[in-house]
């Protein structure tokens, strides 16, 4: 199922909930969904929740890579939420465990 | 003799005592004094002669006796010299086999010595040989080792694809990141080709328009007869600026169409390269835990193994250390036979001396008698000096005390 994206904000925290495939296809949509939140100077934390995720490949790791650098540039915190099942295990294989806040 | 007298005087007592006179008148008569004369002589002519006949039956006793003497004495000699012929030789045969036993368990000792040691040795080169092989492959510290005798263990071989896996995981997620940049600019570029050719469709109204103007402008040209001419002229100049115009106008939306095709292949080819499926990675690592908990059942068993090898080998080692140090009987027996060869000597010597001891004629006397008294005498003496020599070998010093295995010293 391709993917789709719903996005709340509350208290200067925006949350991202994605949901069915998130792969090379999802790109423009994900960008999309980020950059409001990124450039709203009362947003101080992104939480991209990847509980309906039920797919992740390469294209996905290297999205969520470049929206890391992006967050970073913006002085902002980012947190990747609900990860579980085969999301979970992909994310520990790229060592994104490391990389990332994982809640 | 005296008796004779003594009887004659009790009779003669005997016959004064009844008073009879007459018979002891009658009895001293030279008749009767000469019968008893005559009787006298008679009795003692008989008694001396009984006393020779005595002495010479005693005479021929003593000889017969000194005979049988003689004889026993030679019998007796030629017994002893008999026995000790006879025990000679066997103690001489048992001294050979005293010397045969000794050189049997010379040689089985030493031979034994020899095959106990090389299997002992044999035992240590396997227990070496096993530790060798075990070591190389339960040695956890493998980074430093496998560069230096160029030998990689197995463990260190997985670890070394896992770590290969890992690169390879990051370099894939590198790629798609730079990727995912690329494709955002690839968006870029589309939205910018878009603004241009929206841009395109102004630069293109305006062309129309301004032919439509230009059209106008050669009709109202056209009515205005030959007045107009100039104006025409112009009007038709216009006309062509805006078809060249045109025409430019098509060239760039046909290059702005093949970037547009351009971004969409390369767009497609990204995707290719972007999207990598990160399965292959979860089955790797899941494989390598695997062989690394396969790895560490058997390094388990390795240790087990040496363990028990080690076990085993100290096992033989004690064991034939054991045997060599019983195999060192030899000295207590050499020693024992070495004691039997001592009291077999000692046994001999003493068949010897008695054997040796002078039971012939020496110093023979006249007298019977005499000589048959010393003839007892030595033999006496020959039978105690032998029961002396025996007696002597019982204090031997060989046969001083009971030896027991503990009196003897072992290496």
């Amino acid at each position: 199922m391709a993917l789709q994206i719903n996005t709340h904000i509350s208290e200067g925290a925006a949350r991202i909930v994605l949901s069915g495939r998130f792969d090379f296809n999802s790109q423009r949509l994900f960008r999309s969904s980020y950059d409001t939140p990124l450039s709203d100077s009362n947003i101080r934390t992104l939480e991209i929740d990847l509980g309906d995720v039920e797919y992740l490949d390469s294209s996905a790791l290297g999205m969520l890579l470049l929206l890391k650098e992006r967050v970073a540039a913006a002085k902002k915190e980012l947190v990747l939420a609900n990860c579980r099942g085969t999301v979970l295990q992909v994310l520990e294989v790229a060592n994104f465990n490391k990389l990332f806040t994982l809640k | 003799m005296a008796v004779g007298i003594a009887l004659f005087l009790v009779g003669v007592a005997g016959i004064w005592q009844t008073g009879n006179y007459q018979l002891l008148a009658s009895l001293f008569s030279p008749g009767s004094l000469l019968v008893f004369g005559v009787v006298y002589f008679g009795w003692s002519v008989i008694f001396y002669r009984t006393v020779a006949q005595v002495q010479r039956r005693e005479e021929k006793d003593w000889q017969e006796m000194d005979q049988e003497i003689d004889a026993i004495t030679k019998e007796t000699h030629a017994l002893f010299a008999e026995l000790s012929g006879e025990f000679n030789s066997q103690y001489r045969t048992m001294q050979e086999e005293l010397a045969q036993v000794r050189t049997i368990l010379t040689d089985a000792i030493d031979k034994l010595i020899v095959s106990f040691t090389s299997l002992n040795e044999e035992s240590r080169r396997q227990q070496e040989i096993a530790l060798q092989m075990t070591s190389r492959h339960t040695n956890h510290d493998q980074e430093a080792q496998s560069e230096e005798n160029g030998f990689v263990s197995f463990e260190g071989f997985v670890k070394e694809t896992s770590d290969t896996l890992t690169l390879f995981v990051e370099s894939t997620i590198e790629t798609s990141k730079t990727a995912m940049s690329l494709v955002e600019m690839m968006d870029e570029m589309s939205a910018s080709v878009d603004n241009i050719l929206s841009v395109l469709g102004e630069i293109e109204a305006i062309s129309k328009q301004t032919n439509l103007l230009a059209l106008n402008a050669a009709i109202e040209a056209a009515r205005a007869g030959e007045a107009g001419r100039g104006f025409a002229v112009v009007a038709d100049e216009v006309r062509s600026l805006s078809d060249r115009s045109n025409h430019f106008s098509d060239q760039i939306r046909s290059q702005m169409d093949s970037v547009h095709g351009s971004v969409w292949r390369a767009e497609q080819a990204i995707n290719a390269l972007a999207s990598k499926d990160m399965n292959f990675a979860l089955r790797n690592k899941t494989r390598v835990q695997e062989m690394m908990d396969s790895i560490q059942v058997i390094n388990t068993e390795m240790t087990d193994a040496v363990n028990e090898l080690t076990g085993i080998s100290t096992q033989v080692e004690h064991n034939v250390n054991t045997a060599v140090t019983s195999l060192q009987f030899q000295d207590l027996t050499t020693q024992l036979i070495g004691h039997i060869d001592k009291r077999i000597g000692a046994m001999e010597a003493v068949m010897d001396s008695i054997a040796a001891i002078p039971l012939d004629d020496a110093g023979a006397s006249a007298d019977t008698t005499i000589e048959c008294r010393l003839r007892l005498k030595r033999f006496k003496e020959a039978i105690s000096e032998a029961a002396e020599l025996i007696e002597k070998v019982k204090h031997n010093p060989v046969a001083q005390a009971e030896m027991s295995a503990g009196d003897i010293e072992l290496f």
